[in-house]
């Protein structure tokens, strides 16, 4: 090691970034140059003392004084749908051409597995029976505010509403051979947290809607089975239902799924 | 502040997102997440504990006004903190402080022994940090009061990670002559 790169090999070793050989070369030159020694055990203070500083605790109330300022000056508008749609596009615009193959492929492998699975799993909408590709439903055990059947031929699903801590988690199952599409329409008082879908659809998001558009399956694969939760924030007690509206085969079915507690 | 354990789960860029939808709430975690390590930040540039609250605020209130701005796909804390640091140096070009104040940088009471030590070390290096150029002081602070490895500097400030080091390392050289009551080039 050159004298002048025993300084950084200093900084590197005192902030854990020195590799053992450039440690051991460091060491080697410290036993053998007191000067040198010295200024490392001066840079070893400085170590400590900078380590010796404590965190100051901002003033009291000082982090409700922003949110207070931030809530005056109110939400901000909402991004258009239009906008969301156009990064995704950028994002498949960089995607290289090979990137794009796996992707393609990885989706014909996934749905083909979806459709030979389908049969073991084919076991009613009543919440993840055995063999699902679903993971483990960690809502499971919240508690269902409200559910409603949809049926339409070719169709059969189930829309669910679960309360969690503050928010709201809506679920759809739907089992179909043909294309199909369901909306569900919320109140501009929820807005959504997440979605995380489980099946071959696709998921579009509008200002107060949300739309799942289902390009149906194969027809010696059967029906496939998709499954959707959506996740609200905001609106409490103040949002009462949900629209659900199912279109296949020529048929609109439409259906209001409750968000407060009720008698079934 | 009342939120789900699914929506405080949420990174940084989701929350972003999720305030442009217009959840103002998600901000607020975004605010409760970063605004004492900003507010340090601000502190150590500035000095004065007023100025650094200030600074803090106008930082929040302007991130949350350019969110759109923000690229999801980069790190949030790197943007937020381009913008404190952004606002305490044009605060300090404006007040062309000559002269560290030295204030306000009391730290929370332990045993009186240890605090008097603490204490008097802190306050020393809080002192000789003011007299560091506002540059050098800034990487001192990412680097030891703030935590940033050098990679998230690099981000930070916009430099190669080979530059962040070097001037990093100068900073401490003249950190320490300050400290030892030499005479450097702060």
């Amino acid at each position: 090691m050159k004298p002048s790169s025993y300084e950084a090999a200093m900084h590197r070793v005192l902030d854990g970034e020195a590799t053992p050989e450039e440690a051991a070369a460091l060491q080697r030159a410290l036993a053998a140059d007191a000067e040198l020694q010295g200024r490392f055990e001066e840079l070893q203070r400085l170590f400590s003392a900078l380590e010796a500083v404590a965190s100051v605790e901002p003033p009291v109330h000082f982090r409700d004084e922003v949110i207070r300022h931030l809530r005056e000056r109110g939400p901000l508008p909402r991004r258009s749908a239009s906008r969301f749609a156009a990064g995704l596009r950028s994002w498949r615009e960089h995607l290289s051409p090979q990137l794009a193959y796996v992707f393609v492929a990885g989706g014909i492998v996934g749905i083909a597995l979806f459709g030979a699975l389908d049969g073991r799993w084919r076991g009613g909408l009543d919440g993840g029976s055995p063999g699902t590709m679903l993971p483990l439903d960690r809502y499971q055990s919240v508690r269902v505010l409200d559910s409603v059947d949809l049926r339409a031929p070719g169709f059969e699903g189930v829309v669910r509403t679960r309360a969690l801590e503050g928010s709201l988690l809506a679920e759809i199952e739907f089992s179909t051979r043909a294309a199909a599409t369901v909306e569900i329409d919320y109140d501009a008082r929820l807005s959504v947290v997440g979605v995380e879908p489980a099946g071959a659809s696709t998921v579009s998001l509008e200002p107060g809607r949300i739309r799942v558009e289902h390009q149906g399956s194969v027809a010696a694969l059967g029906p496939s089975r998709s499954r959707y939760r959506v996740l609200f924030a905001g609106g409490g007690s103040l949002v009462s239902s949900l629209q659900v509206r199912v279109a296949t085969g020529g048929t609109t079915l439409e259906k209001v799924v409750r968000t407060v507690p009720g008698n079934p | 502040m009342a939120s789900s354990p699914v929506i405080r789960s949420m990174d940084d860029s989701e929350l972003a997102r999720e305030t442009l939808r217009g959840n103002t709430r998600s901000f607020e975690l975004l605010v409760e997440k970063y605004y004492k390590v900003l507010f340090n930040t601000a502190l150590r540039m500035l000095g004065d504990s007023e100025d650094a609250r200030d600074v803090v605020q106008i930082t929040f209130m302007k991130a949350y006004v350019k969110l759109n701005t923000f690229n999801p796909e980069l790190k949030f804390f790197s943007w937020i903190y381009r913008i404190v640091i952004h606002e305490s140096l044009n605060l300090l070009g404006r007040r062309k402080m000559q002269e560290p104040l030295g204030v306000d940088l009391r730290e929370p009471s332990r045993d009186p022994e240890e605090e008097c030590a603490r204490s008097e070390l802190s306050g020393a290096i809080s002192a000789a940090l003011l007299r560091l150029s506002p540059d050098k002081r800034l990487l001192v602070i990412l680097r030891h009061f703030a935590g940033f490895s050098y990679d998230e500097m690099s981000a930070i400030l916009g430099i190669p990670e080979q530059k962040v080091k070097s001037r990093l390392y100068s900073a401490r050289r003249s950190l320490g002559a300050l400290l030892v009551g030499r005479s450097a080039t702060a």
